[in-house]
């Protein structure tokens, strides 16, 4: 096992180095970067030439990606080709933060509200309990969960007169003020949680019931096991493994939901910053956080497979 | 194509009547899955909607609409010669041209004011119309105003949003965009897919390993990010695919099929396209893998056939049924990554009636003003599209594993769209 975190921990740096190059290249495949698009207008051919040469992108491609490379032991990621001309490393201060407690609550929204009705949608087969979750999720899961985020603001403000306090506000941390803090993030995680927790639901539910049929449940049962054994002891390790899969898979759907609902509940988080800097083609600000991206999701699927084998002993690494 | 799959195994005395028979057999189904033949409704109501969508709008998507606003009213009755009259009109000043009924007259010198009532001087028949007699109470109208964000009414049943353009024209005309970017992405996305699927499959090695890598790579990507970055990519006006779509193939640069900046819009199918080529790829691989291990391919190999061969007429038509199975789980996330770059505004532009541009700034702006209206029902359409295609999808699970009512056991990388993109 420890052996085969090693070997995958040792892939890491080489997906990373793939993906960054990726992004390097593909984005300067088109003409034009933050350098000509914010200066608009006003942009001649020495104020840009003047930008380039600030940010080293006068030089050769690779001396460029190599020189870039190099800083990232250091946390130097470059700087913002925009006139703010701020660090990708301070920025990042400020907002990762926001998305990584936005996450956080989204993936509890999502296990809490996706994981148990599931199960009691699966042992409650065919109740009207069973047929409400299901249809609950299948309408979670149909609403986008952008539209959701626009109709929850729009109602609420004009029936309870409720605003989203980083409308006025900037970000007001957990440790300052919980009351405020709760209620910028819980509405977004909400909305970002119950698209994923549809996910789960209707995946527990056919887990479950696919193991429920299980020789070895019947076996428990037969013993004379009272339900809430069964099904907790028994069934439900079992019926976590592909949960486990998809909400591993879920981390990039996480990613692009917090670009849609940051944009929607208007929190100046990670998924903000790079749409902007897409658009604006910052070079290193895109090549950063799309860095970032690959780390996250290698490590989130590393742990997805080792909660395979928590859940499974059989499933052994070599 | 029914036909043939149903007739091996009906009755001879059966069919001899084949149509009543299908008919209650389509309508037994739907007894039995009313949510499953619900979700057909919407995805027909996609399709008609679309293919029908200059015919079914009530209105020009991109049209604004005017209205005769009611500015004020006559308080005394006055005959056509009369240079005086008390007028009931808040906003009249010296030379504005009030209209009533056929009339036109231009207002000369206010005599007295008081409230909103005042005794004005005027010039009757301002602007060559006739002079005529007014009963008292006859309103005047400002002709020509944008007609903006009037709410639902029997006019305009989705109401009209700050353009004065009608929503239920807009939301119609949304799915013909939906639909169209929706079936060209999936052409393109599933068409490179599978090709990279099986040739990566059955080539294997080098060539397999290599594909592979890409697709790691692009998969290490979150779904949403690497769209924007192929849509920044491919979507620049000056990039070398869209200097090429419009110099050296056939897609019209301006408007076609009622769709204005068609180009634009099958640039942002392309792209959304190739990010499906990813997922398909993967899949179609795996699915190559085993299908190569048959006997009946390694005959063919015995017998000389090549490589190009086997895979076009031995291993294709055996993934054809995958295919199709992708394209139809593709189609709805295709639909909603279109929304959701729209909503981004890096997708579909303006004035163009896309779902997701139309629940970006603007009207959303407009929402929290309390005109829920434009944005609503462009958001609830697309909601309705994609339920449609989730139950739809569910019915069929259902009727071909029973035992699964409902679940989801699809397997696990090709899950419904839902909130996913």
């Amino acid at each position: 096992m420890r052996d085969y975190i090693i070997r995958r921990l040792l892939i890491l740096p080489l997906i990373m180095i793939g993906v960054s190059f990726l992004t390097f290249a593909v984005f300067r495949f088109i003409p034009g970067n933050a350098c000509v698009l914010d200066q608009g207008f006003g942009a001649t051919d020495e104020t840009v030439a003047a930008c380039q040469k600030a940010h080293g992108l006068d030089r050769a491609w690779y001396v460029q990606y190599v020189d870039w490379l190099d800083g990232i032991p250091q946390g130097d990621f470059g700087t913002s080709l925009t006139e703010s001309d701020q660090p990708v490393k301070e920025e990042l201060k400020h907002r990762l933060p926001i998305t990584l407690e936005l996450m956080f609550l989204t993936l509890a929204f999502a296990i809490i509200l996706g994981i148990p009705p599931g199960i009691l949608s699966a042992v409650r087969s065919s109740s009207p309990l069973d047929y409400s979750s299901r249809f609950m999720s299948v309408l979670m899961l149909s609403i986008p969960n952008f539209y959701l985020g626009i109709l929850i603001i729009t109602f609420a403000s004009s029936w309870v007169g409720w605003t989203p306090p980083q409308f006025e506000l900037s970000y007001v941390s957990f440790l300052d003020d919980p009351l405020t803090n709760l209620e910028m993030f819980i509405p977004p995680a909400f909305v970002l949680g119950v698209g994923i927790a549809a996910i789960l639901m209707r995946l527990t539910r056919s887990a479950m019931l696919e193991v429920m049929r299980n020789d070895y449940i019947r076996t428990a049962w037969s013993k004379g096991l009272r339900e809430r054994t069964v099904v907790w002891r028994h069934a439900l390790k079992n019926a976590m493994i592909p949960v486990v899969t998809v909400l591993g898979l879920q981390i990039g759907a996480l990613i692009g939901g917090a670009v849609l609902i940051e944009s929607v509940f208007a929190l100046n988080g990670v998924g903000k910053y790079v749409l902007e800097a897409i658009i604006r083609r910052d070079y290193f600000v895109v090549q950063t956080m799309v860095l970032l991206f690959a780390f996250v999701y290698v490590i989130a699927n590393l742990l997805v497979d080792i909660a395979y084998a928590w859940l499974d002993p059989r499933i052994h690494y070599g | 194509m029914a036909q043939e799959i149903v007739a091996p195994i009906v009755l001879e005395e059966e069919a001899r009547a084949p149509r009543p028979n299908r008919l209650r057999r389509a309508l037994s189904l739907a007894r039995q899955h009313p949510l499953g033949a619900f979700g057909l409704v919407c995805v027909l109501m996609l399709f008609g909607a679309g293919i029908f969508a200059n015919v079914v709008a009530p209105y020009d998507p991109l049209a604004s609409s005017y209205v005769d606003n009611e500015v004020g009213s006559l308080v005394e009755s006055v005959s056509a010669d009369d240079t005086t009259m008390i007028i009931a009109n808040p906003e009249t000043g010296i030379g504005s041209v009030i209209h009533i009924d056929q009339e036109q007259v231009r207002v000369d010198f206010i005599l007295t004011e008081s409230g909103a009532e005042m005794e004005v001087e005027v010039i009757r028949g301002a602007n060559d119309t006739i002079p005529a007699d007014h009963e008292a109470g006859a309103v005047f109208v400002q002709p020509g105003a944008v007609n903006k964000l009037a709410s639902p009414s029997l006019e305009h049943p989705f109401g009209t949003d700050r353009a004065g353009r009608d929503v239920l024209s807009r939301t119609i005309w949304g799915a013909r965009i939906s639909l169209m970017i929706g079936l060209v992405s999936i052409a393109v996305g599933i068409s490179f897919g599978s090709l990279f699927g099986i040739v990566s499959g059955y080539i294997g090695g080098f060539v397999d390993s290599s594909i592979q890598r890409g697709v790691d790579m692009l998969l290490a990507f979150p779904a949403l990010v690497l769209l924007l970055a192929i849509i920044t990519v491919v979507g620049d006006d000056s990039s070398a695919v869209r200097k090429f779509l419009s110099s050296s193939t056939p897609v019209p640069d301006g408007t076609f099929w009622g769709i204005p900046n068609f180009l634009d819009i099958f640039v942002v199918s392309l792209a959304i396209g190739l990010a499906v080529a990813v997922g398909t790829a993967r899949i179609i691989r795996g699915a190559v893998l085993s299908l190569k291990e048959n006997v009946y391919i390694e005959a063919a190999r015995s017998i000389g056939a090549s490589p190009s061969r086997i895979m076009r007429s031995h291993i294709m038509p055996n993934v054809l049924a995958l295919i199709v199975i992708l394209a139809s789980i593709f189609l709805p996330v295709a639909i909603l990554a279109e929304a959701a770059i729209s909503f981004l505004g890096v997708g579909v532009p303006e004035p163009t009636p896309s779902w997701g541009a139309d629940l970006s700034d603007k009207n959303r702006e407009d929402a929290l003003q309390g005109y829920w209206w434009p944005a609503f029902f462009a958001g609830f359409a697309l909601s309705l599209v994609v339920l449609g295609f989730n139950l739809l999808g569910d019915a069929f699970r259902d009727i071909s594993d029973p035992r699964l009512r409902g679940g989801g056991s699809g397997p696990p990388g090709a899950g419904r769209g839902g909130s996913g993109i």
